[in-house]
């Protein structure tokens, strides 16, 4: 897994767009340049416990990266050793390409986001906010404006006397967030930042901080174990289990192309079904799955006969009430508003199928349907011991 | 590279170090004076002896001054935590008016020196008959450890759920035995916090006692103090590491059965 | 039934209280009554005279600074050492170093007040420890006992794991992410105990430190074994007064007149600790519930 740094780079390079500034208020004066961070072979072990094996990831100047896994799996170690609240026991940290391992927290400028906040509950919106110019030892006025400025960015301004024990949570989170970005840090770091927060309210969050990231041009990682999010907010993801890194890319890459059934159970795929490798040409493969063959499957090259999986997601596979398909039965299903979720059963196995109420009408459970997909949605994974 | 994750500095360790070893100093200088073989202190010590022991066994007055604490003790704990009990769950689970003033007013004789304390309480004693003596000192004992039980019992008691026990009324339990089954398990840590205060105090009370005591009745401490006066020699060192010894085995106990944490969450 | 609960469960409490009162009141009786010269016994008109004799005697008033004086002494060293103890406490990564202070400071305070009299009169004594190095290091032995110096040693002493396990419970309480942010933000450890710790310790630290003066002002022990006769405290004064002069209404006055001054005190203290409150409470008020609404740039 090693060794990734260099490739990274260049797949980054190619297959990214060109990011998309939405309108924001006008940025403070001269945003610093965004700052490229490196984690190179990062490993910390606990009495025992490798919490992070050897970990490498780059995000190029001003680029949101994710940190996307489930509880224990490093994402937070890594968040604090970039921080400097941890010191690997192995590898290194550069923003923009000197170490900051010999750095002292205090120093590092690489401002976070707490996941509960952490406002400062004896001092005003506006002191929590200051603090951090206060600590550079900037002058009063130079701080007064900052604040101000940063204030009408995130809208806070009628908030700015108050203390954090009478605001929301939203509000909270902004001055949180005002607090971090105030001091123009090299690095902006998320711990699972939207976490606390109401549903409504966190989709309004998410495009209010990826405007303000991009608008601002900071270089920001962020932790989080919600794939929804990681997918709606990131320039990159990197998906993480135990200590070590499973697959980076865009979040389409991740989205559509996941590497092994981790990444595709982890990011929300339905239907992992078991198949054979018949042929393989590159990234394309025929196997055989639900007793057929299917021609054009991307993913994994593995020699032919080899034993594999094929990850289809639920909004892949169509239901129709006659033609060609599987034969398949509906057991269950499941009306979501916009949306229908079936579970039917087909060749054996129980796939789920979600549907737009508008691609037809609904099936009740019994119905004896046909079930479809098209090879390039699906993706073809090593097949790995249960 | 300092360790710069660390949450504190040197200096800090430092202090703390300092503090902790002024706070322990006298108490490890105690155990190491009762075994020394002369009766004076000397570095480095010259041998161990168990000779100071067996003089303060072997010695009446203290022999029967130590019977009469652990005796005064054994009674008053037991009787200041049955008091302090249904008080806890009048406090924490009843309103009544003028139930902060009863509060404070079971705090109080925290806040009154021990001598007011033990004068108020001879010329009480002598006047009503009671005079001086055994009885004496375990009426006064039991009003002073009151506070002592009564304090972590109501802590305890305010992190019970109230909930636990209604259910077990609502499965057919009465009042009393919900109680007993239910409310007074979860209430081990305040029992045992509020045992070992009220059965400290009562071993270790000077203040008070000291008006107390007569020729027939003596305390532990009352003893040490007169000995202290008198003697100079490691015989009250002998003792004092019997106390602490004592006081070694109920941390332990403490930290087995409820956690050191716990019971010190308690206070 | 139900009404008649509480009243029930308070009963035996309220018979304990109702002993402890009748004896303080009654004592508090004897104080306007006047001893008989030479005699055991006292009565005679009630008076104010004991009083008066008490706040017009030079003595009581010098012993009454002195206590306070003691107190404040005991209070101010006790915050400077037992502040970064209880940080440890609460702070330390290793399980070892808090379970080591814990019990030693747990352990000392089930050792008992004598025992540490003692122990002190063996360390600062004439031969004790500290002038027996001091001799072996060829040195001068130093006159520590008997003296203001060795009370106010052995009371902070005393009082050392009460301040230390009330203030860390406090420190406890303060949430580790609030360091942390402060450091984040470019706070050294120093300025993040300035800017964060301490200001939200302060009200922990009025009740730690009101618990130690309260320790201070009672001392009885300590002035009596390791004051050489030399320091007078309140304590000491009461029990003089009857061991030595057999007054008894004269020491119930004093008694009463050192009450008046520690409730004063303890006034004192509670009106901060409610000025903190009052503080703390005003932050938290809710303001009126707002979402983020989408705006005009």
């Amino acid at each position: 897994m090693t060794g990734r740094t260099l490739g990274l780079q260049e797949r980054l390079h190619e297959q990214t767009p060109p990011p998309v500034v939405a309108a924001v208020p006008p940025p403070m004066a001269s945003p610093a340049a965004g700052c490229e961070l490196q984690v190179h072979g990062l490993v910390k072990r606990y009495a025992g416990v490798t919490a992070v094996d050897g970990v490498d990831l780059g995000i190029p100047p001003g680029k949101l990266l994710t940190l996307l896994g489930p509880s224990g799996c490093g994402k937070t170690t890594i968040l604090q050793s970039i921080a400097g609240f941890v010191v690997p026991d192995h590898g290194d940290v550069r923003v923009d390409g000197s170490s900051v391992l010999p750095i002292p927290p205090e120093r590092r400028e690489t401002a976070m986001l707490f996941q509960h906040y952490a406002l400062f509950p004896h001092m005003t919106v506006r002191d929590n906010i200051a603090f951090g110019l206060r600590m550079r030892r900037r002058a009063k006025g130079d701080i007064d404006r900052s604040v101000q400025d940063v204030l009408r960015m995130l809208r806070i301004e009628e908030y700015a006397h108050r203390f954090p024990g009478q605001l929301s949570g939203g509000q909270k989170q902004r001055v949180a967030l005002a607090r971090a970005i105030v001091t123009r840090p090299k690095v902006l770091l998320l711990d699972e930042p939207l976490g606390a927060l109401d549903q409504n309210l966190r989709e309004a969050m998410q495009v209010e901080l990826r405007k303000l990231q991009q608008g601002l041009g900071i270089t920001s990682l962020i932790v989080t174990h919600d794939q929804k999010e990681a997918i709606a907010l990131s320039d990159y993801i990197a998906v993480m289990n135990r200590g070590r890194i499973e697959q980076i890319g865009s979040p389409l890459d991740i989205y559509d192309r996941p590497r092994n059934r981790f990444v595709a159970r982890f990011t929300g795929v339905e239907n992992v079904v078991p198949a054979t490798v018949l042929a393989c040409s590159g990234d394309n493969s025929d196997v055989r799955v639900f007793d057929t063959v299917v021609r054009g499957v991307p993913g994994a090259s593995l020699p032919a006969g080899s034993a594999a999986e094929i990850a289809i997601r639920a909004e892949a596979l169509d239901l129709c009430a006659e033609g060609a398909g599987l034969n398949g039965t509906v057991t269950f299903a499941r009306v979501l508003g916009a949306y229908v979720v079936y579970e039917v059963l087909a060749a054996g196995h129980t796939m789920r199928v979600s549907a737009h109420r508008r691609d037809g009408a609904a099936f009740d459970t019994g119905a004896n349907v046909k079930l479809r997909f098209h090879a390039e949605q699906c993706a073809l994974l090593p097949a790995e011991a249960a | 590279m300092s360790n710069y994750t660390h949450p504190y500095t040197a200096g800090v360790s430092v202090a703390a170090g300092v503090a902790l070893f002024f706070t322990v100093a006298p108490v490890l200088l105690i155990l190491l004076y009762a075994f020394s073989p002369t009766s004076y202190l000397s570095f480095p010590p010259t041998g161990v002896t168990l000779k100071w022991f067996s003089n303060f066994f072997a010695n009446t007055r203290f022999q029967n001054a130590l019977w009469n604490s652990l005796g005064i003790a054994a009674i008053v704990t037991p009787i200041s935590l049955a008091i302090a009990l249904p008080t806890a769950v009048a406090i924490v689970r009843h309103e009544f008016t003028g139930k902060k003033l009863l509060l404070g007013a079971l705090l109080s004789p925290l806040l009154i020196p021990g001598v007011i304390t033990g004068i108020a309480f001879l010329s009480f004693a002598v006047s009503v008959g009671i005079g001086t003596g055994f009885r004496a000192i375990v009426l006064a004992m039991i009003c002073f450890t009151l506070p002592f039980s009564l304090r972590p019992l109501v802590a305890n008691l305010h992190g019970v759920d109230h909930d636990l026990e209604k259910a077990a009324r609502n499965l057919g339990a009465g009042p009393i035995e919900a109680f007993f089954r239910v409310t007074l398990p979860q209430l081990k840590p305040g029992l045992i916090a509020g045992a070992v205060f009220a059965f400290v105090e009562a071993i270790d009370n000077f203040a008070i006692t000291a008006f107390l005591t007569d020729v027939k009745t003596s305390t532990l401490p009352i003893e040490a103090f007169g000995y202290i006066r008198d003697f100079d020699d490691p015989t009250v060192a002998a003792m004092a590491s019997v106390l602490i010894a004592l006081s070694v085995v109920l941390v332990f106990l403490i930290e087995r059965v409820v956690g050191l944490d716990r019971f010190l969450a308690n206070r | 039934m139900k009404r008649a609960t509480p009243f029930l469960l308070i009963t035996p409490a309220l018979l304990v209280l109702g002993l402890f009162a009748v004896s303080l009141f009654s004592f508090i009786g004897i104080s306007f009554l006047k001893q008989d010269p030479g005699g055991a016994s006292f009565g005679g008109p009630l008076s104010l005279d004991n009083y008066a004799k008490a706040i017009g005697s030079e003595y009581v008033r010098h012993v009454a600074f002195q206590t306070f004086m003691l107190a404040v002494k005991v209070t101010a060293l006790a915050i400077l050492l037992g502040f970064p103890l209880a940080y440890v406490l609460a702070r330390s990564p290793s399980p070892l170093v808090r379970n080591t202070i814990l019990f030693g400071l747990v352990a000392t305070f089930l050792s008992g007040g004598v025992t540490r009299a003692y122990a002190w009169m063996l360390i600062l004594g004439n031969k004790g420890v500290v002038n027996s190095i001091l001799s072996g290091l060829g040195l001068p032995a130093l006159p520590l006992i008997n003296n203001e110096f060795a009370v106010i040693v052995s009371v902070l002493n005393f009082a050392m794991p009460f301040f230390v396990l009330t203030l860390f419970g406090t420190l406890q309480a303060i949430p580790v992410s609030l360091e942390h942010a402060a450091r984040n933000l470019g706070a050294s450890r120093t300025r993040v105990f300035l800017e964060v710790t301490w200001p939200l310790a302060l009200p922990g630290l009025v009740a730690a430190s009101s618990l130690v003066f309260a320790i201070g002002l009672a001392a009885f022990l300590f002035p009596e074994l390791l004051g050489g006769g030399k320091v007078h405290v309140s304590a000491t004064s009461i029990y003089q007064k009857i061991q030595t002069d057999y007054d008894l209404p004269s020491a119930a006055a004093l008694s009463v007149l050192f009450l008046a001054l520690t409730f004063a005190v303890f006034a004192f203290f509670g009106l901060v600790q409610r000025s903190f409150a009052r503080r703390v409470q005003k932050r938290q008020q809710a303001a009126p519930e707002r979402l983020p609404q989408a705006q005009p740039a």
